[in-house]
């Protein structure tokens, strides 16, 4: 099993956010993470990525247990995330935040360097190394936080609403993106998208979350049919072949 | 010594950390709820008594007139410090320019008062329980109103529409916001008021304690032990706090010897710090904060 | 390409005529003028130190006193106390300096922000009164004075602590570089997204801690060989107060500004020369007034006025408020 999320329950005082939350992703698979705002899906993702602490249940990666491991350990493990509100070190050029994910694996500036601008060529911000991050705009601001990811070279991939804040020709630049970063370089994702064309046409799998749990997962194709999924979350008059 | 001295001592302990109780439930309320980080409260204590010490023996005063007087002056300190110093809620930034104004008034303080110590010098009845136990019957007083006062600013927080509103804001600025609360003018309104709290405090103390320019150090230092004992944001548990220090430190005084009054507590506190950094009365929160 | 080149160049030579002039300048100076040269490299030396824990990690020491203190009472207590040598004396500074940082960098780690700076001003307190109140050791409020023959001339303190100052800024400049300095400033920026990036937050802090202690603590060893002696004031808030207004006055950040804020430090010893002893408390309201007026007016310090090129950008916190 390349990475497993079991039974994970999480509240906050009374309000349980995630209840009996399970969720699979094999190796160099797309999944999707959709519901209703407030389902619990950035809950379920800082979960994962340590940022919580589950009151039960399990997270296994690569054949070991991550479940109590902090923000950093699960990162060194090889889940990276980034997060739901674009998050960027004010202070920092371009080259140097994308720097602080790649020294996680190299300790030696004269590696991290070039590795740095690998992952930079790698978005498309080549010529901007030296732009404070402020100056960037929305999406080279979002492509510079998934620089800084992918600069820790993880193995799964975790994105919160990637896509949320983008006009349609940047949400297609940043789709062909994403599919580069599961093709070429093989990095398994786990997206959490209001976007649902995103959803539909990048992931294999898609779960469905609300109230907290999971009410269906599968295909896109048997999502957007299902029922329970349309009245929950599309709307009761939604129709897939509308949206895309 | 026997069993009456050291009653003495705890019942003389339990008064005055009614007071650090009360001042601490102020810094508590400013930097944990309302998020203003105030270094100078220890300053606009030793100002407070000062205050009180010149409308009362220079002036002349009656103590009504006099506890007005300092009441409305911290208001309004309280007022322009939100309106200046604390007008864009900066952490470090705040820190700095509070440290500085606290070591202006502290200098003002000195250069008008100088350093010679003052006291008010109020010869004090007391209460004998026994022949030997006894307790002031102004610092007994200063205790109850302390406890008063904190009840009643906690049910003003609890059921009047102004302390609702300042808990709105304080939980969420833009909702409360929406809900039709200016939430600029509820801070400024949740800060001055806390300020009436140290002048109060500062009052009470200056009829526990003589009152030099760097007492208020001694203030600040106390009050950042006790909120922190406590955990931030936490009223109630600063004022227990206040008082387990109040007397913590006069068994130390008493028993021991000032000589190892501040090594003692501080060495306590640091403790404290490295074994449950969230305080004794806060619970560990889930690590998630900003994002 | 080439224009930045030359822009480089000319820096450089810059450097080179500062260094200079600084080296020459006893020859220039009487021993009052270099008393004041010798305290003002001192705070710029105290100024990268806070420098590089407070403007790059971002941990505020308002009581960086403490770490001063010890290197002074490090350096006294072992060549009078303990009758060994100068550099045993920085030795043990540095020795007292670095478990104290530890502590109080373990304390960090766990807590930030405002818990940091009261867990700060805890401990200092707790050494003042230590050191106030361990006369055997210390000789409390008396102090006790180094033996004779650590008595440097002027010339030779100023070459020492020019040293020292260039030292600790091309120290500032290695590690603003390095892979310590991009953590640091991380951390600082938005420590979540740090540990989000495998920053490990807590040991960066710790290390921060003890970089800036050593640094002050060097400083520390310094002002006992200057003032022959120790005394309780090297603890005082004033003291504090000095190095944070010099790195806020010139630039909080940035490897040059404390060199433009110790200008303030001049400014002070020269008018304290002037000024009745009945005034002194106004030295201190005036400092802590240009601190204020500094910190809410020019928060990115002088240094904001030489940089023509980047344009007065506002630091914009992506913070979240929920």
């Amino acid at each position: 099993m390349f990475f497993k999320l079991e039974n994970s329950t999480i509240a906050f005082g009374g309000l349980v956010a995630n209840k009996n939350v399970t969720a699979e992703v094999e190796k160099g698979q797309i999944v999707g993470l959709i519901g209703p705002n407030g389902a619990g899906k950035s809950t379920m993702f800082k979960s994962i990525s340590g940022f919580n602490k589950i009151d039960s249940g399990t997270i296994r990666f690569k054949d070991r247990d991550i479940t109590k491991l902090g923000p950093v350990e699960v990162c060194r493990a090889g889940i990276a995330c980034t997060f739901q509100k674009a998050q960027s070190f004010a202070g920092m050029t371009l080259e140097e935040s994308v720097l602080v994910g790649a020294y996680l694996r190299r300790k030696r500036k004269k590696d991290a360097l070039p590795f740095a601008h690998e992952m930079i060529r790698f978005v498309g911000l080549e010529g901007k190394e030296q732009v404070k991050i402020p100056r960037l705009n929305m999406f080279e601001r979002k492509k510079a936080e998934l620089a800084a990811a992918l600069a820790t070279e993880p193995e799964m991939l975790l994105l919160d609403e990637l896509f949320a804040g983008l006009v349609p020709t940047e949400v297609e630049m940043m789709l062909e993106l994403v599919k580069k970063v599961n093709g070429e370089l093989g990095i398994a994702l786990f997206i959490v998208e209001h976007v649902l064309r995103v959803i539909m046409s990048l992931c294999e799998k898609v779960y469905v979350l609300e109230y907290g749990e999971i009410i269906a997962s599968g295909s896109p194709q048997v999502i957007s049919s299902d029922e329970r999924v349309i009245k929950a979350y599309l709307g009761e008059d939604y129709d897939v072949a509308d949206d895309q | 010594m026997g069993v009456s001295a050291y009653i003495n001592i705890i019942l003389n302990g339990i008064c005055v950390g009614g007071m650090y109780g009360l001042m601490s439930s102020a810094f508590t309320f400013q930097v944990g709820s309302l998020r203003m980080v105030n270094f100078t409260y220890g300053a606009c204590i030793m100002l407070s008594m000062y205050l009180t010490f010149f409308f009362i023996r220079m002036v002349n005063a009656p103590v009504i007139l006099a506890a007005l007087g300092v009441i409305v002056i911290n208001f309004a300190i309280g007022w322009l410090m939100r309106k200046t110093l604390l007008k864009r809620i900066d952490e470090g930034m705040n820190i700095l320019t509070t440290m500085g104004l606290q070591l202006v008034i502290m200098n003002l303080v000195l250069f008008f008062f100088t350093s010679y110590p003052r006291d008010l010098a109020v010869f004090e009845k007391r209460i004998y329980f026994t022949p030997k136990i006894s307790v002031g019957i102004i610092q007994l007083a200063c205790f109850v109103m302390a406890g008063v006062i904190l009840v009643s600013f906690q049910l003003f927080l609890n059921k009047t529409w102004t302390g609702r509103a300042i808990r709105a804001v304080v939980q969420n600025r833009d909702v409360a916001g929406l809900m039709g609360i200016n939430s600029e003018r509820t801070l400024d309104l949740a800060f001055s008021l806390s300020f009436i709290l140290i002048g109060v405090a500062g009052m009470m103390l200056m009829t526990m304690f003589t009152v030099e320019p760097n007492f208020g150090d001694y203030i600040t230092l106390i009050g950042f032990v006790i909120c922190i004992t406590a955990g931030l944001n936490n009223l109630t548990g600063a004022f227990i706090t206040g008082v387990l220090v109040g007397v913590l430190s006069a068994l130390i005084s008493g028993v021991l010897g000032t000589a190892y009054h501040d090594p003692m507590l501080f060495g306590l506190f640091v403790v404290v710090l490295l074994v449950r950094p969230y305080g004794l009365f806060n619970k560990r929160k889930n690590a998630v904060r900003n994002i | 390409m080439r224009q930045s080149k030359y822009k480089i160049d000319k820096r450089v030579i810059l450097y080179l005529l500062l260094l200079a002039a600084a080296l020459l300048f006893p020859m220039a100076a009487n021993r009052r003028v270099l008393n004041i040269a010798i305290i003002t490299l001192m705070y710029v030396t105290l100024g990268e130190s806070w420098n590089l824990l407070s403007g790059m990690s971002g941990l505020f020491s308002i009581a960086h006193a403490l770490f001063f203190g010890l290197g002074v009472y490090g350096m006294t207590i072992t060549t009078n106390r303990l009758g060994m040598g100068l550099f045993a004396g920085v030795v043990m500074g540095l020795v007292v300096n670095t478990l104290m940082a530890l502590l109080v960098g373990v304390i960090a780690s766990k807590l930030s922000g405002l818990y940091f700076t009261m867990a700060l001003i805890g401990l200092h307190q707790t050494v003042y009164s230590l050191s106030i109140q361990l006369i055997d050791l210390t000789g409390g409020s008396m102090g006790i004075s180094m033996p004779r023959e650590y008595l440097f001339s002027k010339t030779q303190q100023y070459y020492m602590v020019l040293t020292l100052a260039v030292a600790s800024m091309l120290f500032y400049v290695f590690i603003r570089r390095s892979r310590i300095g991009t953590n640091f400033v991380a951390l600082k920026e938005n420590p979540d997204l740090a540990r989000a990036l495998g920053s490990n937050i807590g040991n960066w802090r710790i290390l921060a801690t003890v970089f800036s202690a050593l640094m002050a603590s060097l400083a520390g060893s310094f002002y006992a060989l200057y003032l022959m002696s120790n005394n309780t004031e090297v603890f005082n808030a004033s003291i504090s107060l000095k190095i944070i207004m010099v790195v806020i006055v010139g630039g909080m950040g940035y490897v040059w500004g404390p060199v433009l804020g110790s200008s303030m430090i001049v400014l002070d010893e020269l008018v304290r020369g002037m000024m009745p002893s009945r005034f002194a408390p106004f030295s201190v309201v005036i400092y802590a007034g240009v601190l204020i007026i500094m910190a809410l007016l020019k928060p990115a310090g002088i240094i904001s006025f030489f940089q023509r090129d980047e344009k007065k950008t506002p630091a914009k916190k992506e913070r979240a408020t929920t």
